[in-house]
């Protein structure tokens, strides 16, 4: 019964360790994912000129990532990737073209910023997550036994 | 063909930029009063006004229309921000174009003329909208189709008296009743109203649409691809499209416009139309007063010779 409960505890604290890494590398791949698709999109937008509304259900992540004004799927980021976001969608759709694509350039510079700080502690930290997860359930194990 | 529309369907129709408040407090008014609206004025920080059979009325902020403003419903610059976004789709760079010529095409062929300030790229600030509601009055124009003459007919008359609707109705008879062929030179999507091929307005069964073409290169296109019989169009503003209808009327082609004109005086005092009407391309001026008014059909054959 022991070493059932001390096995319960080593996978669920592994797992936990596991989960915190697995978001790192979901913020990293969501600021990716957002910076090719306001590539995609500040084109669509420079070369049809068409209304966004159209240029979203073209583009193949449009819908999910923009749904009533909001972005979604955005639980991964952290509140400061999330103000930049949210500073681009203020002035999506606003301006005349040279706008949009300014407004573009500057949040996709702000992104970049972002993705290679994403990156760094993607790579700094999630080893360092998983090997706590782990130890500190063996810990826990050499506790309980 | 079209059915008949439900009273102040066409009202309701064009209410779809305005902010809810604003919306429902429209669709609270009686389908009489929606039925004679001619516009919806909106100015930021200004009492909402409507059009209504020429005359200026406000809404109450209470709901309901007067002739009076009493404590009327006064719209925030945030709110005719809305409106505008909302004309524009939430994408004013794909309408910089028609905003540069100060107004937005809406969907149902209503038309939004817009004032702010002036910017080389377009407009901001936008400090004024006038909804101007389309409308399809079938019959309207008999007594013109019946006297049209030979050669190409100018409708004529001030703005708001309902030159486009006049038109869109002469298209429509002239292509179902008279057989005739017609391609109509939809420069602002206004005549035709094309939603996904398709015109939303009756405009006949022998009329082909080519929207969004400049007027000039339209007329152009349409003699040397479609082999119209009529060419119609709306507003005709320039020497570069007398120019073009000259040239058609030597092709055969009959032209049937519009233009904008306060009395018969203004038909000689104005430079298109006078050049318009002695090049001799037109046999027939309709002159109208007021929507719904008297029309005075002028027949100019012999004046021309």
């Amino acid at each position: 019964m022991r070493l059932a409960g001390a096995i319960f505890v080593l996978a669920a604290c592994s797992l936990y360790g596991a989960a915190v890494a697995y978001r790192l590398f979901m913020r990293e791949a969501k600021l990716k994912k957002l910076l090719s698709f306001i590539n995609s999109l500040t084109e669509e937008i420079r070369l049809t000129r068409a209304e966004l509304p159209e240029i979203l259900k073209r583009l193949p992540e449009g819908e999910g990532f923009l749904k009533d004004g909001s972005w979604h799927g955005t639980e991964c980021l952290k509140d400061e990737d999330i103000r930049v976001l949210s500073s681009f969608l203020s002035a999506l759709g606003k301006t005349d073209i040279e706008g949009q694509i300014n407004n573009a350039k500057l949040h996709t510079e702000a992104l970049k910023l972002r993705l290679s700080e994403a990156t760094d502690e993607r790579k700094r930290m999630s080893r360092l997550y998983m090997s706590l997860g782990f130890l500190g359930g063996l810990f826990a194990v050499v506790l309980i036994l | 063909m079209n059915e008949p529309k439900r009273k102040g369907a066409r009202f309701i129709s064009a209410l779809y930029p305005l902010p809810q408040q604003i919306k429902e407090k429209l669709l609270s008014l009686r389908p009489e009063v929606m039925e004679k609206t001619e516009e919806i004025r909106l100015r930021a920080g200004k009492p909402l006004m409507l059009t209504v059979g020429g005359a200026p009325m406000w809404i109450s902020s209470s709901g309901g229309v007067s002739y009076l403003p009493q404590s009327p419903l006064i719209l925030s610059a945030e709110q005719l921000r809305e409106t505008f976004l909302n004309l524009c789709n939430h994408s004013v760079y794909s309408h910089t174009e028609e905003i540069n010529q100060g107004f937005i095409m809406m969907k149902g062929s209503h038309r939004a003329g817009i004032c702010g300030t002036k910017i080389p790229e377009g407009m901001r600030d936008i400090s004024s909208i006038n909804i101007r509601i389309a409308r399809e009055i079938f019959g309207s124009a008999n007594r013109i189709v019946e006297r049209m003459g030979p050669k190409g007919l100018l409708i004529a008359g001030p703005p708001g008296s309902g030159k486009t609707t006049i038109l869109r109705d002469c298209i429509r008879q002239l292509s179902t009743n008279k057989h005739q062929r017609i391609a109509v030179i939809d420069s602002r999507g206004e005549i035709a109203a094309v939603e996904a091929s398709v015109p939303q307005n009756d405009i006949g069964e022998n009329t082909d649409v080519i929207t969004g073409s400049a007027k000039k290169e339209g007329i152009e296109m349409a003699v040397r691809s479609m082999g119209p019989q009529i060419v119609a169009f709306d507003e005709i503003g320039s020497h570069g499209e007398v120019d073009e209808v000259i040239r058609s009327l030597s092709s055969g082609v009959r032209v049937i416009t519009t233009a904008h004109c306060g009395s018969r005086d203004d038909l000689y005092r104005r430079e298109v139309t006078a050049r318009l009407i002695n090049s001799g391309v037109i046999s027939c001026v309709a002159l109208l007063s007021k929507a719904g008014g008297d029309i005075e059909i002028i027949d100019i054959s012999g004046e021309n010779g």
